[in-house]
């Protein structure tokens, strides 16, 4: 079959993508309390398997570290991925990992992952809130 | 062998014919007609479909085209471009904004 599509792919020089997922608000306003990352404590080469995680960061990291869900989820999500990075910017907080390749992008998109993300920006929302 | 020479582009036109006979008759139907999907922002939501999340593309300005990061971390790209911005309900995040590199 003949591909007519004008969106040919590029083989050799393939996009990378990131996923943000946004919490609307004014970031710079809490940057000192929002701005965190997570760093973790990896055992193995070729098996990796993850034994800690933890958030460093302003005020959101306690509460991050604090969370026994999350971490579970973290120690799960993060086996294959690399760290989380909670930025906020002028008018949102964004919560991102690192760029993946078209194939990466959907196959560590997991429910977990999902969930997790979600709990973050619950944090950082009630953070806005509370400190608003 | 047969096998080994269409993987390196020389296609076995007997089964070929046959396919697209076969795929004549469903297009008379208009039916059975399947092909990759390239559109990476239709891949990520039926993706996160698939994950039974009630998820929407929509055109979000504000998230788009304001500032991506605040360059605290090293880590982070001088230049991105915006793909799409994606919403999903009952979420505690306002909205996914997958962006490129470049």
């Amino acid at each position: 079959m003949e591909d007519n599509s004008p969106n040919i792919h590029t083989y050799g020089a393939l996009p990378f993508y990131q996923i943000h997922f946004v919490v609307k608000g004014n970031g710079k306003m809490f940057e000192e309390l929002l701005l965190a990352r997570t760093r973790k404590r990896v055992k193995g080469v070729i098996k990796k398997s993850v034994e800690d995680v933890w958030w460093e960061g302003g005020k959101i990291a306690e509460r991050l570290n604090s969370d026994s869900r999350l971490k579970h989820l973290l120690i799960s999500i993060l086996k294959d991925d690399d760290d989380i990075f909670i930025d906020p910017v002028e008018n949102a907080v964004r919560i991102y990992t690192r760029f993946k390749i078209e194939s990466d992008l959907t196959r560590h998109l997991s429910k977990e992952a999902i969930e997790a993300y979600n709990i973050i920006a619950g944090h950082v929302k009630s953070i806005m809130k509370e400190f608003e | 062998m047969k096998g080994k020479v269409a993987d390196h582009g020389v296609m076995d036109t007997s089964r070929h014919n046959a396919e697209r006979d076969v795929g004549d008759e469903h297009a008379h139907k208009g039916e059975g007609e399947e092909y990759l999907e390239s559109d990476i922002r239709i891949i990520l939501l039926n993706h996160l479909r698939r994950l039974g999340l009630d998820a929407y593309i929509v055109s979000d300005r504000e998230v788009e085209e304001g500032q991506h990061y605040s360059y605290y971390f090293t880590s982070s790209p001088r230049v991105v471009t915006s793909v799409c911005c994606i919403k999903v309900n009952g979420m505690n995040f306002d909205c996914i904004n997958l962006l490129v590199r470049g």
